[in-house]
């Protein structure tokens, strides 16, 4: 029959099912009747004729269900009575259900949060036309991290040998400061990029246009496109925002278009809130990162030597970025061919033979958070994945108990001539009930657990993340809860095979059970082994965490306040302004209550990267020393908790007109000097004026807390010439979260005009480094917890199932003599036995596992045993506490009891 | 009822196609018209008529409509499809050709192989 004519069967069926039994009443009631007539013709009385009808006529409700079924529909019947009776079979045993259901609802519920980060990090593409076709580059050099930043003559010239491929350039994010037209100032964070940008990545504007190679040219007018989110939150979706004009930091900029509501840049986790192009970089004073070698820090960057940008491409029809690739190297290697021309030292050149190009697929963004995150994703997947299939085994293991206290029922029904295919779709359908049941409950789960992750991300970390249930998370649990349902109905699927009525005459053999056992017990060991695994793989994590949190940052991050600001946004350029608003502003602080001290720093504490610079050191025979350097306040060093080791703090008296000085760290020292005291010495920074250091601090972890101390040099505020500042470091005596508003206020109180952003303590500062961490740690816990309940349930549902298959024989040896303390014995051995097999092969696992994410670990190796022993003896009690329950009660059953039911 | 023939099996179908293509007809007259056509040789269990039926009408063979008996009773009638004809003349003259296999076959002698 074709489909089509079983549909319409079926939709009559269940659309016109009651009119279509009256119709079938109705036409049999005719036949009778029209018989019944003319037999009365043929000279019967009208009752005997009537009864002659029906004899005739033969069993009326057998044909008219055999007209039913042919009348098609019987299919739909069979389903919604194997469902009702499915239904019947769960109700009557509760506990069963719900146990399966709780299982997939906490392992699929598990793995669909996993997966919405999963896809929302590492599978989603940009929003553009034909995202498969851009490239991100970067130069590799062996022994040194990938340099992913070009300067601009490099970009076009790039573009210019690279055909039909397209090239655009954009910097880092930053963060800058808005002014409108009403007086009010907002933080923003922004990309400064190529004219030809957008049109690379095929993103069309949602209002007004997107750049043009024009405004990319000297002398053009300054323009920028605003993301969605600016549009929304600041302009409440004014569309009269096209042809704006507001300041930036410094800058006149006219507002020209907004990007759609999905286009949130190039750097996945990044929020970007405005994009201008390369020619306002001198206008807003851009120059917070790159490597600046031979840089006139007072003419535009544009056509300089500067390294500040990230190349995106687009190369079409060329699958692989292939051809871009050997484009791209082309052009490095006549780069690399010129310096080996310049350069005779043997090191320099062999460093230089190994310069390549190395591009990669920037479909979903150029590297951000994909790198922090791919790895712990991937690990925390496969977590969830073996969780998942540790629950299902679990519901193997009941399912087959359940068979096996069903058996007899089945067999009646076979020997009733029920088909196998038809126990088979009934159990089957069971399963489907509660797996779907399971996933659905998961979905909520899900959905709750990933919004309050990114909320927690996007809040406490600031990682900008869309996490959806799109279809792919949708195909995701479909394809799990029919993956699921099919492993825990094939095993009883299978046992149908052994039914057979000999098992009605109520011969119950043990040998089979003992079978059903042996797998049992494989499944048992795989699921200890997983439990151990994640529960390393978890500990591992979390002393990683906490040896993070532990590392000594060098600054008192629960004491200390950091507020960025700009002054110069409020025109504070000229050397005498800033230094009148410097001790202004510390002296205001420093009178509220509750603050000890306050210092101004030229760059942040954590993360705010101070530049690298080139420095010259007396008595150092350290070739091209690089170091970081902050201007820093006079009270600097007792505001931040930095002690000084040797020598003094800045002072008032450290003037413009006093001698230049310097205080540089412990690593310094080490580093540059081979550990001779640095006091005394001399130090030459980018050229500037020479300072005699004059202390010495502690190390302090400046730029991540995952990253070694480096050579610091703190130079005092006063001795730089005009100088903006990008902080106020302030010390309280209590939470200083609570100082943030007060000091935000009396900032705003010196001037309004001068743009306040993110007040943070170092302590936040320091936990947004890591977010990884904090993450995996957090859900590598939950993971544990319900590995570690998976397992016990497991244990205590085949010690139990063992307990209740040989009841009777323990009833016979507790007849003949044997105590109950024998047969505890006996059942709590077997499961130990289990215990240990799966313990050791969870060891084994987990040794192999731990290698894989050794890169994530700090301060712990892979291998550390007191983690594995710690892992193990949980794993033990937890699994020990459960088989030990129904030991005792098969012990404890009464004998006569068992052999009387036997 | 003497002289009744054993239906073959799948037979019932075929003689429903046939009593059906001489006119419209409700279930119990397919009864009477297949015992007529047969010249009563053939009786149609009647109970087992109407599945038949409607497995007819499910495959397309038959369509099936409501109206009035020749004694003013509401009655369902049948009539063929263009399909149920072309299966009526296909299954025909298979029929005729098994038939004739058949017969041919018991009418062989020995000095014929």
């Amino acid at each position: 029959m074709s489909l089509s004519i079983w549909l319409r069967s079926v939709s009559t069926k269940v659309f016109h099912g009651r009119a279509l039994a009256d119709e079938l009443r109705e036409e049999l009631d005719t036949h009778i009747a029209l018989r019944t007539e003319d037999l009365e013709r043929q000279g019967l009385s009208r009752a005997e004729a009537e009864r002659r009808a029906r004899i005739e006529f033969g069993a009326v409700e057998k044909f008219r269900e055999e007209s039913r079924e042919a009348l098609g529909g019987e299919r739909l019947d069979k389903l919604l009575q194997n469902i009702r009776y499915a239904l019947r079979q769960l109700r009557s045993t509760p506990g069963f259900a719900s146990a399966v259901i709780v299982t997939i609802a906490l392992a699929m519920g598990a793995n669909l949060t996993v997966f919405s980060f999963f896809q929302a990090i590492l599978l989603n593409k940009l929003p553009v036309h034909n995202p498969e076709e851009l490239y991100s580059a970067a130069i590799s050099d062996p022994g040194h991290p990938d340099h992913p930043f070009f300067s601009y003559p490099d970009v076009q010239k790039m573009a210019g040998i690279c055909k039909p491929a397209v090239l655009a350039g954009f910097t880092n994010e930053v963060q800058y400061h808005l002014l409108d037209s009403d007086g009010t100032t907002s933080t923003l964070r922004g990309q400064l990029v190529t004219g030809n940008f957008f049109s690379t990545l095929g993103a069309h504007p949602f209002l007004g246009r997107i750049f043009s190679p024009q405004d990319n040219t000297d002398g053009a007018q300054s323009v920028a496109v605003i993301s969605f989110g600016l549009w929304s939150r600041r302009y409440g979706r004014d569309t009269g925002i096209i042809g704006k004009r507001v300041i930036v930091q410094r800058a006149p900029v006219t507002i020209v278009g907004v990007m759609p509501r999905m286009f949130s840049g190039v750097i996945p986790g990044e929020r970007t809130d405005i994009w201008m192009p390369l020619s306002v970089q001198p206008a807003i004073g851009f120059g917070g990162y790159a490597s600046m070698n031979r840089v006139d820090s007072s003419k535009p960057w544009l056509d300089q030597d500067v390294s500040w940008l990230r190349l995106i491409a687009r190369s079409p029809s060329d699958p692989g970025g292939k051809h871009l690739a050997a484009q791209l190297d082309s052009y490095i290697q006549r780069e690399v061919n010129a310096g080996l021309a310049n350069t005779h030292d043997a090191a320099e050149r062999q460093h230089l033979m190994h310069v390549r190009m190395r591009i990669e697929s920037a479909a979903g963004g150029t590297r951000g958070l994909r790198d922090r995150f791919s790895l712990p994703l991937i690990i925390l997947l496969s977590l969830v994945a073996l969780l998942l299939l540790s629950g299902c085994l679990n519901i193997v293991n009941l399912a087959l108990a359940r068979f096996r206290a069903r058996e007899h029922e089945m067999s009646v029904r076979m020997a009733l001539g029920s088909t196998r295919g038809r126990l088979v779709a009934l159990l089957a359908t069971e399963n489907l009930i509660l797996c779907v049941i399971g996933a659905g409950a998961s979905v909520v789960l899900a959905w709750v657990a990933s919004s309050l992750i990114q909320h927690w991300l996007v809040t406490a970390q600031s990682i900008q993340i869309q996490i959806g249930f799109g279809p792919g998370s949708l195909a995701f649990a479909t394809a799990l809860t029919l993956g699921a349902c099919l492993l825990i109905s094939a095993a009883p699927a299978l046992r149908t095979r052994g039914l057979t009525t000999a098992r009605l005459s109520g011969f119950r053999t043990s040998a089979a059970g003992s079978h059903a056992f042996r797998a049992s017990s494989g499944l048992l060991i795989l699921q200890l082994a997983l439990a151990i695994l994640t529960v390393t793989a978890t500990s591992l994590l979390v002393r990683t965490l906490r040896n993070y949190e532990h590392v000594k940052l060098g600054v008192d991050g629960a004491h200390t306040l950091s507020v960025s600001l700009d002054p110069s946004a409020a025109g504070y350029i000229t050397y005498g302004q800033q230094q009148a608003l410097y001790s202004r502003l510390t002296q205001t602080i420093d009178r509220m209550p509750g603050v000890i001290s306050s210092a101004v720093a030229g760059c942040g504490l954590m993360n705010h990267g101070c530049a690298y610079l080139n420095a010259l050191v007396s008595g150092s025979d350290v070739k091209a020393p690089v170091v970081e350097r902050n201007y820093v306040g006079p009270d600097y060093f007792s505001t931040t908790g930095m002690k000084i080791l040797r020598g003094r703090a800045f002072s008032i008296d450290d003037s413009a007109h006093a001698e230049s000085v310097a205080v540089v760290n412990r690593d310094f020292e080490k580093q540059l000097l081979r550990n001779q005291d640095a006091i005394g010495h001399t130090i030459r920074v980018d050229g500037g004026k020479p300072a005699v250091i004059v202390g010495v601090v502690n190390d302090s972890r400046t730029d991540s807390i995952k990253a070694a101390p480096a050579p610091f040099v703190f130079l005092p505020i006063a001795q730089a010439g005009a100088w903006n500042i990008s902080h106020v470091e302030v010390r309280t005596e209590g939470n200083p979260v609570r100082m943030a508003p007060a000091v935000r206020e009396a900032i705003l109180g010196i001037n309004r005009a001068i743009p306040v952003g993110e007040t943070m303590t170092v302590e936040e500062e320091a936990d947004r480094d890591l977010a990884r961490e904090f993450l995996m740690a957090r859900l590598g816990l939950v993971f544990s917890f319900l590995s570690l309940l998976i397992a016990a349930v497991g244990v205590y549902g085949l010690t139990s199932y063992e307990g209740s298959r040989r009841q009777t024989e323990f009833a016979i040896r507790m007849a003949l003599g044997a105590t109950r303390l024998s047969i505890l014995r006996q059942v709590f051995t077997r499961s130990a036995l289990l215990l240990g097999i799966g313990g050791v092969a969870g060891l084994l696992i987990s040794a192999a596992f731990s290698r894989l994410i050794a890169s994530l670990l700090y301060g712990v190796g892979p291998y550390d045993p007191g983690i594995y022993a710690v892992a193990l003896l949980l794993i033990l009690i937890a699994s020990a506490g459960a088989a030990f329950l129904p030991s005792w009660q098969a012990a404890s059953a009464d004998p006569v009891h068992s052999l009387h039911r036997e | 009822m003497a002289g009744e023939a054993q239906l073959l099996p799948g037979t019932l179908d075929l003689l429903i196609l046939k009593a059906v293509s001489l006119g419209p007809l409700h279930g119990y007259g397919v009864l009477l018209r297949i015992a007529q056509i047969s010249g009563q040789a053939l009786l149609v269990e009647q109970g087992a008529l109407y599945p038949a039926l409607f497995r007819l009408v499910r495959r397309g063979l038959l369509k099936a409509s409501w109206g009035t008996s020749e004694n003013n009773r509401r009655a369902k009638f049948y009539e063929l499809t263009s399909a149920g004809r072309k299966r009526l003349q296909t299954e025909t003259e298979d029929w005729n050709r098994l038939v004739a296999a058949i017969g041919t076959a018991l009418a062989t002698r020995p000095e014929e192989i």
